[in-house]
């Protein structure tokens, strides 16, 4: 009697051991694939050892045993393949954007563009649930020759739904300019900041571009508990202190100061800093879904309320800059 | 970090066996309670975690109650979910100690606990500031499975795949069909049930 490797006896054959060399090979098969093709009647050790085939091939049927590792293969492939295995609905690390996603990288795009003397800017805000229309926005805008960049208002998502950003993400990498966004309060449900800051990066940054200075800020107060952080008006000063590198200062954020949402031990503060900025051109906000400029504090600075693709409206600014005279702006409203 | 969802993984199917079988020898010869579960259920993905584990109740033939707690680690959001699953049974095949399931049909309901996931919603917003609920989620949902019964055992043991989507993505869905495609609402998750015999 040989000695046998128990693993042996498990999956390849179940006969190797004591009664082996009386009976022979029963089995034609390995026994790791007995369950898969039962051999039937066939008793261990009967001598016939055709019997098995002839029973396999006499009761030839769809063999349902074989659905199992069929299923289990079916199952592996399907779930490397496919990317719905979700963990939750408000899962980070879930949505891998693409580089050209980020503000950085829109950024370095925008100050590749040499200097001109008319800069053409979009922009939009509240992309949120109503992702068709945000569709026909991104073809519209692309239809567009000549726009320097793209500026959305936050809200980009409706519910912190990963996925949400994942959606809202593949239209907007579509738009030919670059485009650059402001977080919402929408973008701060669930774990909504930590994947917006995954996905397009810090919620305050500020640039000079062509000699303005752009301030991308968070405003969305109520989201915070009106802690004094949303706006954080420190960071808006420092930003606004090396006056000789710009000449014009545009703002832009979600939630507008004179809106209940906005924080209102802050409000006035604010306000004030946008008027103390240097040529501060306008003020930009969504928030509201609707298409406004106004000048609320009757202190000069304009607020513009970009529309939502929801309301089939965007803005669409010109900045005239000339050597001679600051910077000016001239705002329309589009319908798509 | 894989490791340890590996040895979570591993515990909690040891534990949920182990306590089948505490079970089994301490009903032996009598029936069993009504509170005592008919089986256990394990699950991969499907939207209630990465994993989750929980009892199974057949109310009813056809009809099968799930009760399970999933986790998500904190690299995915550190989210934990409570979640009841009601299916019926509506298109089976059985083949001598194999039962083929193609087709149950059911509901869930799911409450999740985490960071800034709120069953109220915080005294900062006023009244109906958000519509919707950001803890409670529910959906329907679809699931296949293959029951196997070994002869010597006291175990049903079923390998399940579920397909579910829920309240927000058919409310994204229904504004946005264009934008996003229906395969993109929908949530797959696989799991392991066993469950006692008869």
């Amino acid at each position: 009697m040989k000695p046998c490797n128990p693993l042996v006896n498990i999956f390849w054959d179940h006969t190797s051991g004591l009664n082996r060399s009386r009976t022979g090979n029963a089995n034609p098969l390995p026994s790791c694939l007995l369950w898969f093709f039962p051999s039937g009647s066939v008793k261990k050790g009967h001598p016939n050892q055709n019997r098995w085939m002839r029973h396999m091939v006499k009761t030839a049927r769809l063999n349902t045993r074989l659905f199992v590792p069929a299923l289990l293969l079916l199952a592996v492939s399907f779930h490397s393949s496919c990317d719905r295995f979700e963990y939750h609905s408000y899962e980070t690390n879930r949505y891998k954007a693409p580089i050209e996603a980020s503000n950085a990288y829109n950024l370095e795009q925008l100050l590749k563009i040499p200097d001109k003397d008319t800069l053409r800017l979009i922009f939009t805000g509240d992309t949120q649930r109503h992702y068709d229309d945000l569709k026909d926005l991104v073809n519209r805008i692309n239809m567009i020759p000549d726009v320097d960049a793209v500026f959305v208002a936050g809200d980009l998502i409706e519910f912190g739904l990963s996925n949400e950003f994942e959606w809202v993400c593949e239209e907007l990498i579509r738009l030919r300019a670059p485009f650059l966004t402001a977080i919402g309060n929408h973008d701060c449900l669930a774990n909504g900041i930590q994947i917006y800051q995954d996905i397009y990066g810090p919620l305050n940054y500020s640039f000079t571009w062509n000699k303005i200075r752009f301030v991308m800020h968070n405003t969305n107060g109520r989201e915070f508990g009106f802690n004094g952080t949303a706006p954080d008006i420190a960071w808006m000063q420092q930003q606004l202190t090396d006056e000789h590198n710009f000449d014009a200062t545009i703002f832009l954020s979600h939630v507008p100061p004179f809106h209940v949402d906005f924080d209102e031990n802050l409000e006035q503060a604010y306000a004030q800093v946008v008027r103390d900025a240097k040529n501060t051109l306008f003020v930009a906000h969504g928030h509201n879904h609707h298409r406004f400029i106004s000048q609320p504090y009757n202190d000069g600075i304009w607020y513009l309320n970009t529309s939502s693709p929801e309301n089939r409206f965007f803005a669409d600014v010109k900045i005239i800059i000339d050597g001679n005279s600051t910077p000016r702006f001239v705002c329309d409203f589009v319908r798509f | 970090m894989a490791i340890q969802h590996l040895a979570l993984c591993v515990i909690l199917c040891v534990f949920s066996t182990s306590c089948l079988s505490q079970e089994i020898t301490d009903s032996t010869g009598s029936e069993r309670k009504w509170f005592v579960p008919d089986g256990v259920v394990m699950q991969y993905a499907g939207g209630s975690g990465m994993i989750s584990a929980g009892i199974l109740y057949d109310v009813y033939p056809k009809t099968e109650l799930a009760f399970t707690v999933g986790y998500t680690p904190p690299e995915f959001g550190n989210i934990t979910t409570l979640n009841l699953y009601g299916s019926y049974s509506l298109l089976r095949y059985i083949d001598h100690n194999i039962s083929y399931e193609f087709l149950s049909a059911g509901i869930f309901v799911q409450t999740g606990i985490g960071d800034n996931i709120y069953v109220r919603w915080p005294d900062r917003y006023p009244e109906m500031y958000y519509w919707w609920n950001s803890s409670i989620r529910f959906g329907p949902f679809l699931n296949s499975q293959i029951s196997f019964t070994p002869k010597m055992h006291k175990f049903v043991y079923t390998a399940f795949f579920q397909c579910n989507t829920n309240d927000l993505y058919i409310a994204t869905y229904y504004h946005s069909s264009k934008a996003i495609r229906l395969y993109d609402i929908l949530v797959f998750g696989t799991g392991l049930k066993i469950s006692f015999k008869g």
